[in-house]
């Protein structure tokens, strides 16, 4: 009995980490918003253009 | 003036994103723009880029998960009452396990790149103190080694782009004997307000490499070019600009009254090339430039063979 609940648990797991792995990219962030995420954070008490 | 330095700069590494110019170091997780040597924080050879810090990280969660997923079968094949229920947790464990590290491989630069958002998200304090950590060590070689602090603070103003990094920058490369052949871009070293040291700065620019001297250098000196003339042979820094600017047929057209100004300082090599710009195609937009320079040419250049080939005359 346990081993059919530790498969059924380990299907679901995997089941939720494809879902996850399958939409990463609505999660990602561009590289160019990273860039001004970082220029924006080193120029705070500055002028940063 | 203090005497200038003959020097060799190495050339800028420009990176696709400006993110790609921090590195991480791996034993104190501090953080250093200045590739090539060991971390400023801790002393260790372990600096690597964020980009690989990243990728790490996520190897590193499908590395979790892969472990979670193969003790579920674990935990099946050992509670296993049957042969057959145990051959069963073991093969879903196996079957997990591939599918997911299939997806994972297809999928992994989005997960790097979540990461990496993340990082720079949850350590971004480290971050702004490793940049000032590197401006400060930049600083204290300056006496010693000022090519080594111009090099580091053109790094370093990749992400920090305050007026005063701009400044010291422009400070440092006019103490050097700039060259044609160095590698000198003065878009990242504008600034808004007026400077003496950038004005002699693109000036001599101007005088020894003329294709670095773009749009906005022009502009700078266009906007203050009152304040230029009151300068120690001011007029001269502007017919070098109006020198290189006469090189392309735009920055003439941008800036027909300020090239009229300084057209009659310009070199004759210089001139010619703005005589035969013109001549070739007068346009009304020009105002006043096209009188300016037939009246010179008229003063100067009538009788010069130079000025009869190939031009028909304004
Ligand atoms: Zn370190």
């Amino acid at each position: 009995m346990i081993t059919y609940v530790c498969i059924g648990i380990l299907l679901l797991f995997l089941g939720y980490l494809c879902i996850r792995a399958l939409t990463i990219h609505k999660h990602t962030p561009l590289p160019d918003d990273l860039d001004k995420q970082l220029l924006h954070a080193f120029n705070k008490e500055g002028d940063g253009r | 003036m203090t005497k200038k330095q003959p020097v060799t700069l190495l050339p800028y590494h420009k990176t696709t994103y400006r993110y790609q110019k921090l590195k991480i170091c791996n034993h104190c997780r501090q953080y250093t723009l200045i590739a090539d040597e060991p971390c400023p924080h801790c002393g260790r050879d372990q600096l690597i880029s964020i980009e690989k810090k990243a990728e790490q990280l996520a190897q590193r969660s499908t590395a979790i998960h892969v472990l979670l997923m193969i003790a579920a079968a674990l935990l099946g094949i050992l509670f296993g009452e049957t042969f057959l229920q145990m051959g069963l947790a073991a093969a879903v464990g196996a079957a997990a396990v591939a599918v997911y590290v299939i997806i994972r491989e297809r999928t992994k630069s989005f997960f790097a790149m979540k990461e990496l958002g993340q990082l720079i998200e949850r350590d971004e304090a480290k971050m702004i103190e490793g940049l000032f950590r590197n401006w400060e060590d930049a600083i204290e070689l300056w006496k010693t080694e000022p090519v080594n602090t111009y090099e580091r603070l053109r790094e370093i103003s990749t992400l920090q782009r305050s007026e005063m990094i701009r400044i010291q920058q422009i400070a440092l490369l006019n103490t050097f004997i700039l060259r044609k052949d160095m590698e000198i871009d003065l878009e990242p070293i504008m600034l808004r307000h007026f400077e003496p040291m950038l004005a002699e700065l693109i000036g001599e620019v101007a005088k020894v490499k003329r294709d670095a001297i773009k749009e906005h250098a022009i502009k700078y000196m266009v906007n203050y070019e009152i304040e230029v003339l009151e300068l120690n042979q001011g007029d001269q820094l502007l017919a070098q600009v109006v020198g290189a600017a006469v090189r392309m047929r735009t920055y003439v057209e941008a800036y027909p009254n300020f090239i009229a100004r300084y057209a009659r300082y310009l070199p004759k090599e210089r001139f010619l090339r703005l005589y035969n710009m013109l001549s070739r195609s007068a346009s009304s937009s020009l105002g006043h430039l096209t009188d300016e320079v037939y009246r010179i040419y008229k003063e100067r250049y009538q009788w010069d063979a130079d000025f009869q080939s190939g031009s028909k005359g304004l």
